[in-house]
This record gives structure tokens, C-alpha cells and sequence, in this order.
């Protein structure tokens, strides 16, 4: 009794600190709120690194919102940083929910002016503002007459070339950068031969992504357009795929590297702009700035190639700064002076830093004497708006995953395309309807539970029960947080809810799950995934076990504890250092197979390879809690056993296999149930490594139940796709009592 | 096979084993401690050692206040956790109130529910209810623990029921019982459980990433994550930044291995 009390003691002093703590935390995060101060709240993207800064970009914003508190006494104005990779997301979420900004940064927010959330800025500028943007600028915000926002910058992707690497291979340069498909395949050629042997070089870089249309010109060379004149998606089109199948050529003909399709642009640009081993790629305007100062290159902007038609096609994009409606009208004014105040002539001439052009004539002409800027903004004169469609973000995962597929040559390029232009035309000829308001309301069969509940809390504490009572904070919080929602989930499977659409019951999205290739194709992932990853686990573990459990003293402590130590770090911390060693360009695993002489491999950018890493990375988990269940296990293990097979002269191997191994299977089946269920969960390991890419090569469900919901707002798909998940767990669950019970039946 | 060979080979072994799966995380400390510069240089010169990675990543992010946030979030859950979970196994165990086995029933279905399922219903619960974006989005969910309830009452069910009498009959009220009697002799259960309970939500990405949206309310793992999605290139300082994250984690299991040791085997044996 005397060691419980000590234990006692001791727990008290730890929850006494920690509720210490608990109380030092709250004070911090409770900083007292000055009353009559009005807190307006704006999120924005990373911009340009101000000098002397390496990693901060939002210095300038920070600055300028100083600047606006001191002319706005009483306004205190709070900067939530986005990132370019979730920042939509984030976003849509938070409008979605009811929990916007202030002010969000961006091009024209169609999807929340249809939701009727954004306040057009007609009413808070005058003619002589008005005319200070030039026309372009104020039309990519305009909606049905009315403005919705304050642009701030045009920008838009170009084509760049190395010129040292151009000269090198004795390869002239574009006279007045033009030129045709042909002439810029025979100087891609020419440098080909110049880089021969060495390794990793390319003369081109490409890549396809969701929200990057830097590489699509090279596909609508040949003058196919993502939307043709009756306002159709048209990446179908003869001339479009001609384009791809130019693209592919290319790659036939090692232009561009074979896993091109599965590129992102960060890689890109690290081969192009750091490492120096492409000749040409295409980034956004952002580029020209960075190879003059962080990445000095001897570069030129130049257009992109055209072959029948002679227009260039790269896309001009304009993005500024845009108000949330509020029903506190100063609120919306000063929000509307903010907004007004960053995008503002005088400060538009620091954009000078970000390299892109201000909307406003009173910012001056910012590059006079930046020949590139100059040539870059010829240029983009001669491109298309990018297309705006609030359904476009749908439409564009849709769209680039699968062009990749079809420049990876997992589909042809024809059935790819019609494909994805029969799901994008569908989804541009739906009519929209609100969402937002929808979510107000709750199904009934949610609120029957809820009223349930309510009623057996008060039967219970009108009972005057004691343990009853005592039960009732458990179960309500259950109840609330787990069967509430689920009651909600098993409706929304059966209800058409997405964004532009809230409709009646049916089964749809039953038959549109299935029907999902990324579904079925994270369905096929997630069981290879389980299959593999969870036998390894649990042999690791038993292998382990038994290792230790030969082990005596302090060896076996250390080991113990050393096997069980990385299972307390974070997935996410762990697939942290999982992307590190993975990278293709200077991950662990590459730079070893480089110092090794071996080709490198594209751990996470070959689709054929991607999902093999997401499973290495979950084979070499640490096999903490199952190996100490199975060392609690072998304790139990008669002695009696081991020594009548030493009489027989058994070795320790044949031990091991026919004495340990056996009678641990009880102990073998609930460990590969229960691992079972955790890997059909696996989900931060793929957002983290791989964002479900290249292509659809390592989607999972829990991924495909979250991007379905927060990405694409399509909340009854994925509920339909949760429920599937729910239905094999229960399976999974229902088997292991099953085999729990045969197992008791077995011992006794 | 000499018992000293056999010995060492699974030395051996078991040392070849740690590299794998330990692995990851020295090539992490590694990273973390190598100056930005050795990094960058090609070949890289890696263990230059620097505190450069640490002294950036506090200034640049905001990663103490997602710390703060990770421990309030953790602490408050493990703290209602341990009270909700004790109070209704005591129930379970002690109680003889009709339905008793109904109800602990239907808490025990509760456990097969995945997260997953939940999540876009509960979001929009939330969101009606204003709720997003604060901690208390992440808090409240989390503190029903049907599982621990379940732990809890097995233990409590061991308890031999003539103490409470006992109590009872010297005027005992059912709180006092459960406060003097119950309470302290679960003391080992409800501390595994505990610290199971702040590792796991110390740990928890999936929803915070959902429900939290302004940066001062992140937790360490979202956080981490969008420093990730910032800072694409720059590993040195998100190996720092998953250093600071697994830190606690360590520590935490530094001082109360033994009872997370001894919790995983009493789970495993019932």
C-alpha cells in the first residue's frame, strides 16, 4: 500500500503542475481585450521577401498594417497567414462556416459572391478612383455590373531560358522570343546533345498541377482552349490534343524527363532556377524577381512556343483584395479603407519587389528600366484572362489530374479528356444554388436524437440518482459529439448536398463513389496499403519482442524503451522527416544512391513509386505498443514449455517457431484487427508526402473523404465514401469479437 | 549456436532493427543542428553543428503560442478526460440502477465509430454554433472517451464492492465514496489512460487542421504542417520545428514510461 500511496503523491504533484501551467497558458492566450476597439481581421498569402529577410514574407503587409493602425486610432487589424498550398481551402472553409475574414486576398471570389458574401466596392469608391485603374484590372472583378473587390496586381506565367545554357550549347535564342513548335523542338534538341551524359539534365521542365496554368500553354499550342465560344470546357478538341500529344512528344523524345506528368513546380524550379539543369520552364512573373536576387541567373523571358495558331497563350491574371459582408456597416468601411489603403497607387509602387504590374496608373510606370519586366509585360499584352468560374477549382483538380495520367501514359489522352470534359461540363451546367444557408438547418433524425438525450439528462437528474447522475457527463459528450453527428452523417450519405447544388434524398452518391476513379483507385491504395504495412508491423513487433524478451537488465530496458521512444513522436513529425529523406533532389535516399553511382528515384514524384514510399514509410514505424502487448504475452508463456523442449533438444530458433510463435496467436490476431483498423484511417501521411499525387497515384479514403468534403464542398459524396469506410471497419470490429470469442473457447 | 552467439546476434539485430526505425528521427536532430549554410552547400556538410535552424524558426513562426495551444488543448482534455471517464465507470461499477448494462452498452458502440465519419457533421454542428476557429472546437469532442470509460470501469470493477459498503454504512454519501474510496484506488489506471490521452491529442492532426483556421489558434501539428507548406525547400528549419513538436513527447515519456509500460500490458491482458 505504502508504494500506491507514493504513486499517489507523485501523480498529484504532476497533475498540480500541470494544471499550474493550465492556468499560465490561459492568462497568455486571454490577453484582455480593449472594450471599443475594433478588431478587423485580414488574411493574405506569402508575397516577396523583403531585404534582409529569409524566410518571412509577410514583412511588408505587417508594415502596412502599422501604418493603417496609425491613421485608424482604434482599429487594430489582425494578420492571419495562408499558405499558397491550403490557403483556398482554408478559406472556403471558414466563409463556408460562417467565419470569415475581414478582408482575403486573391483574384474575383466567384464562389462567395454567389453565396452572396462579398460587398461590391461601388459604393466606397468614386469616378476619380475609378479611373485611376486601368480596365483590364477592374474587369477581372467585375460581377454583373458591380465591382467585388480592389485589384492590386496583373500577373501572369511565362516561359524563361537559360542563357548561359543556351550559349553553351551554341543554341541561338528566340529573335524577339518568338518562335514556332518546330524551331523551339530543334533548339530543345540541340541542348539535348550538349547535356549528353550529364546526369539529371534536361533541356525542359514541365508540370501539371491543381491551381497552376504555368504549363498549359505549351498544350494549347496548336490553339486549343480550355473553353471554347458557346462556353463548353473543351480540353477535348482536336487542337488541344494536339498540344498533348506534342507535350508527348517531347517526352519521347527526352526533352522533358519521362516522369514529367508527376513533377510539381517546386521541383521545377529547384533543377531550373537553384541547380542550373534546365535550360527552359515556366513559372509565374514571381520568377524573374528571384533569379535576380536569390538565384542569380543569366535569364531571358520569352514567349511561348505556337505552332498553327500565332497567339501566345499564357494566361494574365489580375488578384487584389476583397471585403466580407457584415452586418456592421463601419466595420465594412474601414474594411473597405483597408483594403483601399494596400491596394492604394503609392503602395502599389513596392510591387516593384514581387515583380508583378500594379492595376493603378498612379503608380507610375515601376519598371522603366528592367528590361526583363518590360519584355515580360509585352508579352502577357498579348495573353488570355485566366478563366473564372467559381466552379473552376472543381473543374481544375479534375482537369490536371488527368492530364498527368495521360502524359504519364495511364490513360489515353483522347478518353482522359472526354472524360474529364463530360464531369466538367456537367458540373458548369448545374444552376447554383446557396449552401450557406442550408447549413443552418439540421436533418430530423439528428434532432430526434438530440431531443432523446435531452430527455434521458433530465430523467436522470430527476431520478436523484447518484451513479446516474455521475454517468451523465460521459454519456451526453458522447452522445452530442459521436452520435449525433453520425445520425446527421447516415442522412447526409442520402442527401445531394454540394456546393451549387442542395437537393433532395437519393442514392446518388452511392453510384457516383463508385463511379469516382480516385475513389476506387484510394480503395485499392488503402487495401495494399493495410495488407502490406500491417503484417510487416506485426511481425517487426514479434521479431522484436522476442528479442528483447531473451535480453536481460539494462540492455533490455534500453531497447524496450529505444523501440517504443519514436512511437510517441507525432505522424505528422515523422512524415515530416519522411519528405526530407524522400526528396528527390536532395532527400537522404537520393543523395546516397547518387554517391553510390545509381540513378536517382523518384520517391515521390513517380506515380509508380510514390505509394511504395507512403508504405515504407509505414513499414519502418515504430513497433512500440504491439511489441509490448506481445511482451506482456510471453511472460505468460509457461517456463515448463521452453525447458521439456530443451530435453529435447530443441535450438532457440525451433523454440521460438514452434512454442512462442503459436502460442502468441491470440495475441498475433488482436494486434492485425486492431492495426487493420488504424491503417484503413491512414490519411496524414499521404496529405503530407504526397497530396494524393502525381496524378491519382496515392489516394487514399480518408483523403478522398476529406478533399471530397473540403475541397470540393461535395458533403454528401463524401459522407457516402465516409460510410463505406465505416461500414468495413465494422466488419474489421465484428471479426475481431469473433475471433476474441474462438480464441477464450481455444484456452479454455 | 553457443548461447553467447545467439546473444549477440540478436544484439546485433536488434541494433540493426533501431537504426531503421530510429532512424528517422536522429536524421532529424541531425538536420535540425547543421547550420542552414552546410545544409545548402553542395555536397552538404551535415553535423556542422548550429542552433541557427532554432533561433530562425522562433522568430519567423509563431511556434510558441502553437505550443501553448497544443498544451492547453491537451492538458484541458486529459484533465475533463480523467473527471468524466472516472465519474461514470464509478457509475457503471458502483451503480445498481436499472439499464445499467444497456447504457454502458451503447457507449461501448460508440467505439466503433471512426473520426472520419463524424467529422464533416460535426463540423457543421459547430459551424452553426460558432465554434470554429477556437480551441474550444478541438477541446470539447475530444473530452467523450468512450474507450476510457471503458478502461476505467474494468479496473474499478476489481474494486471490492464491501469497501463502499463499508463506507456507506459509517454515513458515507455516494460523491465521498467515489471521491475517498474509488478515485485514489484507480489512481494508476486513470494516469495511463491520462497520459495516453495528452499524447494522443498533443498528436491529433486531422481535426484541428479542419476546425481551426486563424494561425494564433493553431496547434503544434497544424502548424507544423503549414510551415511545411511555406517553407517547402528550407528542411533544416522544419526538421527544427518537428524537433520542438516531438520534444515534449519525450520528456513525457521520460517520466512516466513506467506507467505507460505498465498500461499497455494490463490493456493487453484484458
Amino acid at each position: 500500500m505504502s508504494f500506491l500511496s507514493r504513486e499517489v503523491a507523485n501523480l498529484k504533484r504532476a497533475s498540480k503542475i500541470t494544471g499550474q501551467l493550465l492556468i499560465l497558458c490561459l492568462l497568455i492566450i486571454v490577453s484582455p481585450q480593449v472594450s471599443g476597439e475594433m478588431l478587423l481581421k485580414i488574411w493574405d498569402f506569402p508575397r516577396w521577401l523583403e531585404p534582409g529577410q529569409t524566410t518571412d514574407r509577410f514583412t511588408w503587409i505587417t508594415r502596412k498594417i502599422t501604418e493603417f493602425e496609425r491613421l485608424h486610432p482604434g482599429v487594430r487589424v489582425e494578420l492571419t497567414k495562408l499558405t499558397w498550398q491550403r490557403g483556398h481551402e482554408k478559406l472556403k472553409i471558414a466563409a463556408i462556416s460562417g467565419n470569415n475574414p475581414d478582408v482575403a486576398p486573391g483574384t474575383v471570389p466567384l464562389l462567395f459572391i454567389r453565396e452572396n458574401l462579398i460587398e461590391p466596392i461601388d459604393d466606397y469608391i468614386d469616378k476619380t478612383g475609378l479611373s485611376d485603374y486601368f480596365p483590364g484590372a477592374l474587369q477581372a472583378f467585375r460581377v454583373k455590373e458591380r465591382i467585388y473587390g480592389w485589384p492590386w496586381y496583373m500577373g501572369g506565367q511565362l516561359l524563361y531560358i537559360n542563357n548561359d545554357i543556351f550559349a553553351a550549347a551554341g543554341v541561338e535564342t528566340p529573335v524577339d522570343g518568338r518562335w514556332t513548335t518546330d524551331e523551339f523542338f530543334s533548339a530543345m534538341q540541340r541542348i539535348k546533345d550538349y547535356q549528353k551524359g550529364q546526369h539529371g539534365h534536361y533541356p525542359l521542365g514541365l508540370y501539371f498541377q491543381k491551381d497552376e496554368t504555368a504549363n498549359l500553354p505549351f498544350a494549347m499550342a496548336f490553339g486549343g482552349r480550355l473553353i471554347d465560344d458557346a462556353g463548353r470546357f473543351s480540353a477535348d478538341s482536336e487542337d488541344f490534343l494536339k498540344g498533348i500529344a506534342w507535350i508527348d512528344q517531347l517526352k519521347e523524345n527526352k526533352i522533358i524527363p519521362a516522369d514529367s506528368g508527376g513533377r510539381t513546380a517546386n521541383d521545377i524550379w529547384t533543377a531550373f532556377g537553384r541547380e542550373h539543369r534546365l535550360a527552359a520552364g515556366a513559372f509565374g512573373l514571381w520568377g524573374i524577381n528571384a533569379l535576380k536576387t536569390k538565384f542569380p541567373m543569366n535569364f531571358q523571358v520569352v514567349h511561348f512556343p505556337t505552332g498553327t495558331s500565332n497567339k501566345n497563350a499564357s494566361f494574365l491574371g489580375t488578384s487584389g483584395f476583397y471585403v466580407f459582408r457584415n452586418p456592421d456597416k463601419e466595420r465594412v468601411r474601414l474594411a473597405m479603407q483597408l483594403a483601399e489603403f494596400l491596394t492604394s497607387g503609392e503602395n502599389q509602387r513596392d510591387l516593384v519587389h514581387y515583380t508583378q504590374f500594379p492595376t493603378r496608373a498612379s503608380a507610375g510606370n515601376i519598371y522603366a528600366d528592367d528590361p526583363q519586366m518590360t519584355a515580360a509585360w509585352k508579352i502577357l499584352q498579348e495573353g488570355q484572362s485566366t478563366y473564372a468560374d467559381s466552379r473552376w477549382p472543381q473543374i481544375d483538380e479534375e482537369f490536371e489530374s488527368s492530364l498527368q495520367q495521360a502524359l504519364l501514359g495511364k490513360l489515353p489522352a483522347k478518353k482522359a479528356m472526354q472524360a474529364v470534359c463530360e464531369r466538367a461540363n456537367r458540373i458548369l451546367s448545374v444552376e447554383s444554388g446557396s449552401m450557406k444557408d442550408d447549413i443552418n438547418q439540421s436533418s430530423l433524425f439528428a434532432r430526434i436524437v438530440a431531443v432523446i438525450s435531452i430527455l434521458a439528462l433530465i430523467f436522470a437528474l430527476l431520478s436523484r440518482q447518484a451513479h446516474l447522475i455521475m454517468i451523465v457527463p460521459a454519456v451526453t459528450i458522447t452522445g452530442l459529439f459521436l452520435f449525433y453527428p453520425l445520425a446527421d452523417a447516415l442522412i447526409l450519405a442520402f442527401r445531394d448536398y454540394r456546393i451549387g447544388e442542395v437537393g433532395g434524398y437519393t442514392i446518388d452518391n452511392f453510384i457516383r463513389a463508385i463511379g469516382d476513379p480516385k475513389f476506387v483507385k484510394a480503395c485499392k491504395n488503402t487495401l495494399l496499403y493495410s495488407l502490406i504495412v500491417v503484417p510487416a508491423n506485426v511481425f517487426t513487433a514479434l521479431v522484436v519482442a522476442s528479442l528483447i524478451y531473451g535480453m536481460k537488465g539494462r540492455l533490455k530496458n534500453f531497447f524496450r524503451a529505444a523501440y517504443y521512444l519514436p512511437g510517441v513522436a507525432s505522424v505528422v513529425v515523422l512524415t515530416m522527416v519522411w519528405r526530407w529523406i524522400f526528396n528527390t533532389e536532395v532527400g537522404l535516399c537520393n543523395t546516397t544512391l547518387r554517391w553510390l553511382g545509381m540513378a536517382p528515384i523518384g520517391w515521390l514524384t513517380d506515380p509508380d513509386i510514390a505509394f511504395w514510399s507512403v508504405i515504407l514509410s509505414g513499414i519502418l514505424k515504430s513497433p512500440g505498443g504491439s511489441m509490448l502487448i506481445y511482451l506482456a504475452s510471453m511472460a505468460n508463456i509457461p517456463t515448463s514449455l521452453y525447458e521439456s523442449a530443451d530435453l529435447e533438444g530443441a535450438g532457440p530458433l525451433r523454440k521460438w517457431w514452434h512454442i512462442t510463435v503459436p502460442l502468441l496467436g491470440g495475441t498475433t490476431t488482436f494486434l492485425m484487427i486492431t492495426g487493420a483498423i488504424a491503417a484503413l484511417q491512414v490519411f496524414a501521411q499521404v496529405l503530407m508526402l504526397t497530396d494524393g499525387g502525381p496524378g491519382i497515384s496515392t489516394q487514399v479514403v480518408v483523403y478522398r473523404v476529406y478533399t471530397s468534403a473540403f475541397r470540393d464542398f461535395d458533403f454528401g459524396l463524401s459522407s457516402a465514401m465516409a460510410l463505406i469506410l465505416f461500414i468495413a471497419i465494422m466488419v474489421i470490429t465484428v471479426a475481431q469479437k469473433y475471433f476474441a470469442r474462438q480464441e477464450v473457447e481455444y484456452l479454455a | 549456436m553457443s548461447r553467447k552467439f545467439a546473444n549477440q546476434l540478436s544484439l546485433l539485430m536488434l541494433s540493426f532493427g533501431l537504426i531503421l526505425t530510429g532512424g528517422p528521427l536522429v536524421w532529424m536532430l541531425i538536420t535540425a543542428f547543421t547550420s542552414p549554410d552546410a545544409l545548402s552547400a553542395s555536397p552538404p556538410r551535415y553535423g556542422e553543428f548550429s542552433l541557427e535552424n532554432f533561433k530562425v524558426l522562433l522568430n519567423a513562426g509563431n511556434i510558441l503560442r502553437w505550443s501553448i495551444n497544443s498544451f492547453l488543448v491537451s492538458a484541458a482534455v486529459t484533465l475533463a478526460q480523467t473527471i468524466f471517464n472516472a465519474l461514470a465507470a464509478f457509475g457503471f461499477a458502483a451503480g445498481r440502477f436499472k439499464g445499467r448494462e444497456a447504457i454502458f452498452m451503447v457507449l461501448l458502440a460508440a467505439m466503433m465509430v471512426p473520426g472520419q465519419i463524424v467529422m464533416l457533421p460535426l463540423f457543421l454542428f459547430m459551424a452553426k454554433w460558432g465554434m470554429i476557429d477556437s480551441l474550444w472546437s478541438v477541446i470539447l469532442p475530444a473530452i467523450a472517451s468512450p474507450f476510457g470509460v471503458y478502461m476505467v470501469r474494468q479496473y474499478m470493477d476489481s474494486i471490492p464492492i464491501q469497501m463502499s459498503e463499508a463506507a456507506q454504512i459509517d454515513g458515507a454519501s455516494q460523491y465521498q465514496v467515489f471521491r475517498h474510496i474509488y478515485f485514489p484506488l484507480s489512481m494508476p489506471i486513470l494516469a495511463t489512460s491520462g497520459i495516453f490521452t495528452f499524447i494522443t491529442q498533443w498528436n491529433a492532426f486531422l481535426w484541428p487542421l479542419i476546425t481551426l483556421n486563424s494561425e494564433r489558434y493553431y496547434t503544434l501539428t497544424v502548424g507544423l504542417s503549414t510551415l511545411q507548406d511555406q517553407q517547402m525547400m528550407d528542411f533544416g528549419l522544419l526538421m527544427a520545428g518537428a524537433t520542438l513538436a516531438a520534444v515534449p513527447m519525450v520528456i513525457v515519456f521520460m517520466f512516466f514510461s513506467r506507467y505507460m509500460l505498465e498500461g499497455m500490458r494490463k490493456g493487453a491482458l484484458q
